[in-house]
């Protein structure tokens, strides 16, 4: 079922880009790492790919992997969710385990009034654009579903 | 230490949005409407774009059928975050699904080319009979018209005066009004939708003109025009 699914994902990307495009390049990449670690796939952040790559200095390629990836996340069902992640201000400390995970709402409202409050706290958070991380995981239905199909090398 | 954050960062992906020219608020506002207004003004602003680049590529879809140009535009929406199919099963086959999945909001989209009003009235016929439902959240709708001649807003206006003078009594209470983003190329309506009656707001559709008009100009004609023009100036003086 996973792999007839993102067979589905791979054609359907490869003609919403062409073949030819960076974009495409992004999510070539992308789909062998999933089809190396399969259900073990922790998630991606656009910096990393980018890393990966060796596309951090170049513009045009930094757009292509935020589209790529994006792509996955909109898509219905999708095959990436972004996950965000608020982190305390100590962030050396304490790394092994997140304050909370928040939403897109909660991101979009953190961007329009230009505050962050800590759900836990209930306090404004500074500097959140550094306390906040993005990680585009695997959608938890499609990671199940790859799990149970022993998805994975 | 493990430095996640530095790479991973909200910071790090509003750069990456920068780049792009698309703000991370523009692109969580398509992911995460905060309502349906707003998820139809984001779509209408995107979609006016994207029918923009296919009027510039008009050489590549002048003798299109309506079913590549519908492809191509919801290929279009695809790379552009939305959740966006073509002849979904929506109560038949409407041409153009979108959808904000997470929120449970949907707009339809019918296509014609232009074969006259009467055509393009079957158009919007089908939409509103087989395919609108009209409940919160799926309460508009748009009808594009592909124009492959000339004089495209013309032929439009036929259509809105068709609509508004011989159609009124097909539509209850019918409402028609200009379109600011498009002037002359796109109108408004507003009209009770059969299924839902009139206790529930009308069913808006947005009717779209998509001009992709390609003159069949000889390249040469208009470089021998003003030679032409000169020499006959040389002779009269």
């Amino acid at each position: 079922m996973p792999k007839k699914y993102l067979d589905k994902i791979v054609e359907e990307s490869q003609r919403v880009f062409g073949s030819d495009s960076l974009e495409w390049q992004v999510l070539s990449y992308f789909y062998g790492l999933l089809d190396k670690l399969g259900a073990n796939f922790e998630g991606v952040t656009l910096g990393g790919v980018a890393s990966d790559l060796n596309w951090y200095s170049d513009r045009p390629r930094r757009v292509a992997i935020s589209s790529a990836l994006d792509y996955l996340a909109s898509r219905y069902p999708p095959l990436l969710v972004r996950r965000y992640e608020l982190w305390g201000e100590d962030r050396q400390e304490v790394l092994n385990q997140p304050i909370c995970t928040l939403s897109d709402d909660d991101i979009r409202e953190a961007l329009e009034t230009n505050e962050l409050i800590n759900p836990v706290s209930g306090r404004a958070v500074p500097n959140f654009l550094d306390l906040v991380s993005v990680v585009y995981v695997l959608d938890e239905q499609f990671r199940k579903e790859l799990s149970s199909s022993g998805g994975g090398k | 230490m493990t430095t996640l954050l530095d790479i991973g960062s909200l910071r790090e992906q509003l750069k990456f949005y920068d780049d792009m020219g698309i703000p991370l608020l523009s692109v969580l506002k398509h992911i995460s409407p905060a309502s349906y207004e707003e998820f139809i003004d984001a779509l209408y602003t995107d979609l006016d774009a994207l029918i923009g680049s296919l009027e510039a590529d008009a050489k590549d879809f002048a003798e299109a059928g309506e079913d590549v140009l519908n492809r191509e535009l919801v290929r279009l929406l695809n790379a552009r975050y939305y959740c966006a199919s073509h002849d979904n099963d929506e109560g038949g086959h409407v041409d153009i699904h979108v959808k904000a999945p997470l929120k449970g909001f949907s707009w339809l989209g019918e296509a014609k080319l232009d074969n006259g009003p009467a055509y393009i009235l079957s158009g919007l016929n089908q939409l509103v009979t087989r395919y609108a439902r009209g409940t919160p959240g799926n309460n508009a709708g748009g009808l594009l018209v592909y124009f492959q001649k000339d004089r495209c807003s013309d032929r439009f206006q036929e259509w809105r005066t068709e609509l508004e003078q011989d159609h009124k009594d097909s539509f209850e209470d019918l409402e028609v009004a200009d379109c600011s983003r498009r002037p002359g190329l796109a109108f408004e309506s507003k009209f009770v939708l059969n299924r839902i009656g009139s206790l529930a707001p009308k069913y808006q559709v947005r009717h779209i003109a998509v001009s992709l008009f390609r003159a069949a100009v000889d390249d040469n004609t208009y470089e021998k025009q003003p030679k032409r023009a000169k020499r006959s100036r040389k002779k009269g003086s």
